[in-house]
């Protein structure tokens, strides 16, 4: 909502009120302060006058124009359309600075002198209005010719550019901003001079109005002659300022109007049916959706929802009364129905649907005392239609607003501050008090909404704050839990060497099926997506882990290593959390202990580091590759406690080369299969620890699964664990691999004897010939 | 002839050399030793003195032997770490670990705040429907307030959320007062661009008790020393604003730590941040739960534009990017 200093300062006056205090005061009353901005016309630019326009002799689109500048006459080449003989115009004279490459010197334009320039609105710091220059009238104040237009201070306004909330239909006029703001600095209500003189005409002898008993509109009708109508120039800058010029004049002084006051209005131009008497006939009625609609031959308007548009060319050619419709509807009722009948609305529905000016008879008056000011003429009267205002009528004590703020205001404070909002208050007793609310607040509809209106009056800041008494409880519960879990996690991938990524909750679906990944059942699924590329929730993290991946390879980086916790859906949209990693390229930076030669991932490191940061686990080959993005055969189920967690993978060829990316691991586990391990000592020995290695020499098809299961099987308790340390293959193995298991024996109760250790050796050593036919190398 | 032993072991370079001079002088057939031997020859009146004599000697030479031992093994160490030298400044080395990203660890920094005010920390779906979203919190079906929030929407009806206040309408719906709760979590919106994108993180938090317990001065008092404690000695300002749920509701600015509130970019030159919107709940949100007698206030903001203010971050869009040019900077 745009309004400007001197436009506030028709309605209450601000000329104390310097910028920072008019800010301060809007920011503290609710109204908030987005921009402010103030005009400045550059020094130079002059009041002149046309006295002569003739055309170029020698290009068709210029005009070698006579301007009296008061010292001097210039003789200026202009090429506007809209340049004539005998109007006021601005001129820029020899040496005006109108930007900073631009200084207005002595030209010459096809052979014609030109010593200055008339110039349009935009050109000197004012917005755009037409398309072409800009015609001075009297509406910025007395034409003195060589006056410096940076002194017409009308031109010269503050911007203030204001945030209003969604509930102040009743802020969205210069006239309602000003009210609000002369509640806050305790200065006499805004009003307006709407004096004119009339015709001798009467509006009933020029229209008649029908309107149905059912409607829920309330009109007020009058009646202009616009033969003589001309816009303003005034009017046209403001509209600008305001983003709601409009070229059709009608349109414009409309906007003005309605900016200015918050009234809206129709302005009906069309032939309009005659009735018996000879009176041009309006109907207000509802249409078949239940709309107020305006008919006369035909339906010509839906009352807030579209606006008519006088065709300019018919008026011009006619003496032709325009009937002004000035209305009014209660937002909820007009919200209600185009909800409920789903209707294409016009951008007259942002004012109708928050409520505008409910005052009527002011509204209208004022838009004729602009008309007038613009030429036109008024016929006397107006036609209202019968239709009672719904009020709001409160009863609150004062007590339980104090007790909402938090504050004792005085009763005097309270009562003056709702009065001056235009409320009426009956006393019912000593603190109970009937409230009659404003129609222009539709907002105000219980105590809480008068509280707000007393904080802001009075001021936020004036209201000490108090800390709150409170029960103090147990309030530790799973979810807590549950996100230190998740922060441990976190801590344990930062340390191994992982950079937090958070994703978007949506992927591209046509991806996710190249993948091989679940989508959303149809049913269920996004109807409204933002794009193309984020036109699905997400199954899985590793699509956008592998965009991260993708996206720093392109910075020129060759380690990447990321992970996310998140939230992921399965087909039937089921929300679970996810917890996935992907390593790609390099596992260290050239430094001189690796001698510039740093190591890529490898599937040892890769586990080294999941391990370290979920725990222990054991990998079982997948029976069923999860997804295309793992390699065919290098793909392994995550396996804790017996149950399958996740997967962890080496990444698929072809995958890498269409991410562009190098050798690459993948791992995901699911969160919720995690737990958090709660420790409990075991009984460990005192005594004496040993390491034995065993070399085995086994077929390259037997999983290691089986060697491992066999061993455990022995149940051997001095076996306290053990792990490859080696893998060997030459041509002289064939299809056979040397593994090298390391052992690590103790015995709870002593230390173990040679022979001891090499009995459970031998153990081991038989229990490996006979089941599973292995030999020692 | 000793002094000339003392000089041999004083100038003796090596280990395996001491040992040498060790037994040539008190080994089995040792020069000293020998004289030992010697005692027989000399007269009995002398012989104590003798013996005295040389047994001191062979003290002294011990403690010399021993004594350069020692010293020759300081040296040989002296030598070892000499040799060993490198040059300290040629090792630099960056941490190689990850890093937390800075949503996480601004959302941790605000959950533990009210966690150690004693606030339980309540989660709830992502997937919503009208009624907790929209409906209970005072946001009926044909009210402009909801032009506000543009939705993503399901082909079942069921929508995004697009704030973590349906997780406080679901708390209201099952527990009873006393209520302290924050609600941390991602939240939905169909915009993206410079400054908004379709996901982001909120933290709402609501605090409900009887009747007249609560009142806009105790939300004045938890929202600025909630600010003071994240942003450091900033000045606070609150201004009337609307929310449909809360009434009487603010938004909160805090003073513009950049330029000291003289006016810049950031700040579009006003020298206040806006960073989070509060208010006492409207009682048409009690009614919506059939919660009776109770007062309370609500406080809602957005993490990323906390982590972005904290950190000087310039471009919403790039916390979700990636980039480790940017993480890597949160070691």
């Amino acid at each position: 909502m745009i309004v400007t200093r001197y436009w506030l300062q028709e309605f209450i006056d601000i000329n104390d009120i310097n910028d920072k205090k008019l800010c301060e005061g809007l920011n503290t009353i609710g109204l908030e302060v987005d921009k402010i901005d103030k005009i400045t016309i550059p020094k130079g630019v002059v009041v002149g006058y046309v006295k002569d326009c003739k055309k170029h002799k020698s290009a068709d689109k210029l005009w070698v124009c006579q301007v009296d500048i008061g010292d001097e006459n210039l003789q200026i080449v202009c090429g506007a359309k809209n340049i004539a003989k005998d109007i006021y115009v601005a001129v820029a004279t020899i040496g005006t600075k109108l930007s900073e490459n631009f200084i207005i010197k002595n030209t010459t334009l096809r052979g014609e002198n030109s010593s200055g320039m008339i110039c349009s609105a935009n050109e000197i710091n004012l917005p755009k209005t037409n398309d072409g220059i800009m015609i001075l009238d009297n509406s910025i104040g007395k034409l003195d010719i060589g006056a410096e237009l940076q002194n017409y201070k009308l031109l010269n306004d503050t911007i203030i550019d204001i945030e209003l909330t969604a509930n102040r239909g009743d802020c969205m006029s210069i006239y309602g901003v000003a009210r609000d703001l002369s509640v806050y600095l305790d200065i006499k209500h805004p009003c307006f001079d709407t004096t004119i003189k009339y015709t001798n005409k009467a509006v009933g002898q020029v229209l008649s109005i029908q309107d149905e008993k059912d409607i829920d509109a309330n009109i007020v009708l009058s009646s202009v002659d616009v033969k003589s109508f001309k816009s303003k120039l005034l009017y046209d800058i403001r509209t600008s300022v305001a983003n709601c010029y409009d070229k059709n004049i009608y349109k414009n002084i409309a906007s003005y109007a309605t900016h200015s006051v918050g009234v809206l209005y129709d302005m009906i131009s069309e032939k309009l049916k005659q009735n018996k008497l000879g009176l041009s006939a309006i109907d207000i009625k509802k249409d078949k959706d239940g709309f107020d609609s305006i008919y006369s031959k035909e339906k010509i308007t839906t009352i807030g929802i579209n606006t008519n548009t006088p065709d300019i060319s018919q008026i011009q050619k006619d003496e032709i009364n325009i009937a002004v419709v000035s209305f009014y509807i209660n937002p909820d009722t007009i919200n209600k129905l185009v909800f409920e009948k789903k209707i294409k609305t016009d951008d007259i529905y942002y004012k109708s649907s928050r409520g505008s000016e409910p005052n009527l008879n002011f509204g209208t008056k004022y838009l004729h005392k602009i008309l007038h000011t613009c030429g036109a003429d008024i016929h006397s009267g107006l036609k209202k239609s019968n239709k009672n205002k719904p009020i709001t009528i409160l009863k609150i004590d004062i007590n339980s607003i104090n007790k909402i703020i938090g504050q004792d205001i005085s009763k005097q404070t309270i009562i003056q501050l709702l009065e001056n909002l235009q409320f009426i208050i009956k006393p019912l007793s000593e603190t109970l008090f009937e409230m009659t609310v404003p129609y222009c607040r539709t907002d105000i509809k219980n105590i809480a909404d008068i509280t707000e209106e007393i904080v802001r009056m009075v001021g936020i800041d004036n209201i000490k704050s108090i800390p709150l008494k409170l029960s103090e409880q147990n309030r530790q519960n799973k979810t807590i839990s549950k996100l230190d879990f998740f922060n441990t996690i976190r801590q344990k991938a930062i340390s191994a060497g992982f950079y937090e990524q958070i994703s978007f909750l949506f992927v591209q679906k046509s991806k996710a099926l190249k993948y091989g990944f679940d989508t959303i059942d149809n049913k269920k699924e996004l109807s409204n997506p933002i794009s193309q590329e984020l036109d699905t929730t997400r199954t899985t993290l590793l699509l956008n882990l592998l965009d991260g991946v993708k996206l720093n390879y392109n910075q020129g980086l060759n380690s990447v290593a990321l992970f996310e916790i998140g939230e992921v859906y399965d087909k039937n949209r089921v929300q679970t959390n996810e917890l996935s990693f992907v390593f790609s390229g390099y596992k260290d930076m050239p430094n001189i202990q690796n001698k510039s030669k740093p190591s890529k991932i490898n599937i040892s490191a890769f586990v080294q580091k999941i391990s370290n940061i979920i725990g222990q686990f054991e990998l079982i080959a997948t029976s069923s590759i999860p997804n295309n993005l793992c390699h065919p055969y290098n793909c392994a189920d995550i396996i804790v406690k017996n149950q399958k967690i996740g997967f962890l993978s080496e990444l698929d060829l072809d995958v890498k080369n269409e991410f562009g990316i190098d050798d690459t691991y993948i791992a995901c586990i699911k969160l919720d299969k995690l737990a958090k391990q709660k420790i409990v000592v075991k009984p460990y020995s005192k005594f004496q620890s040993v390491y034995r290695d065993l070399s085995i020499v086994t077929p390259k098809s037997m999983p290691y699964i089986d060697i491992s299961n066999t061993i455990k099987n022995l149940n051997i308790k001095e076996i306290i664990k053990f792990n490859i340390i080696d893998l060997y293959t030459d041509k002289k193995l064939k299809t056979n691999e040397s593994l090298t298991i390391r052992f690590l024996l103790q015995n709870q109760y002593k230390t173990m004897s040679e022979n001891d250790i090499l009995a459970i050796m031998q153990k081991i050593l038989q229990q490996l010939e006979q089941k599973l036919e292995l030999r020692i190398r | 002839m000793v002094d000339k032993w003392l000089e041999n072991i004083k100038k003796c370079k090596s280990s395996t050399n001491l040992d040498d001079i060790r037994i040539k002088i008190l080994g089995k057939n040792g020069e000293l030793t020998n004289m030992f031997a010697d005692m027989k020859n000399i007269p009995n009146e002398n012989k104590k003195e003798f013996a005295k004599n040389l047994n001191e000697q062979k003290i002294n030479i011990t403690k010399a032997i021993e004594g350069r031992k020692i010293s020759l093994i300081k040296q040989e160490t002296k030598r070892k770490l000499k040799s060993s030298a490198i040059d300290v400044s040629k090792y630099n080395m960056p941490p190689d670990i990850g890093a937390l990203h800075p949503i996480t660890s601004t959302m941790n920094q605000i959950i533990n705040y009210f966690t150690s005010l004693n606030y339980e920390v309540i989660d709830g779906p992502l997937i919503e429907d009208d009624f907790h979203n929209f409906e209970a919190l005072n946001l009926p079906t044909y009210h402009p307030a909801r032009d506000m929030q543009d939705t993503f929407y399901f082909n079942d009806n069921k929508l995004l959320r697009t704030h973590t206040s349906p997780v406080q309408i679901r708390t209201m719906l099952t527990q009873k007062p006393p209520i302290r709760m924050i609600a941390p979590g991602k939240v939905f919106r169909r915009d993206f661009d410079i400054t908004h994108t379709p996901m982001f993180n909120q933290v709402e938090g609501l605090v409900v008790q009887d009747e007249g317990h609560i009142s806009f001065a105790n939300l004045k008092h938890t929202m600025q020393e909630f600010l003071i404690n994240m942003f450091g000695d900033v000045d606070i300002r609150f201004r009337p604003s609307f929310f449909p749920f809360t009434e009487p509701s603010a938004e909160v600015d805090i003073s513009c730590p950049f330029c000291q509130q003289k006016g810049c970019q950031i700040c579009s030159k006003t020298g206040w941040l806006e960073v989070l919107g509060c208010g006492v709940v409207d009682q048409n949100v009690f009614e919506k739960v059939a919660l009776k007698n109770c007062s309370g206030f609500a406080f809602g903001l957005g993490v990323e534009r906390f982590a972005m203010l904290l950190h000087k971050i310039p471009d919403l869009r790039t916390l979700f990017q990636s980039d480790v040019r940017l993480l890597r900077q949160f070691r």
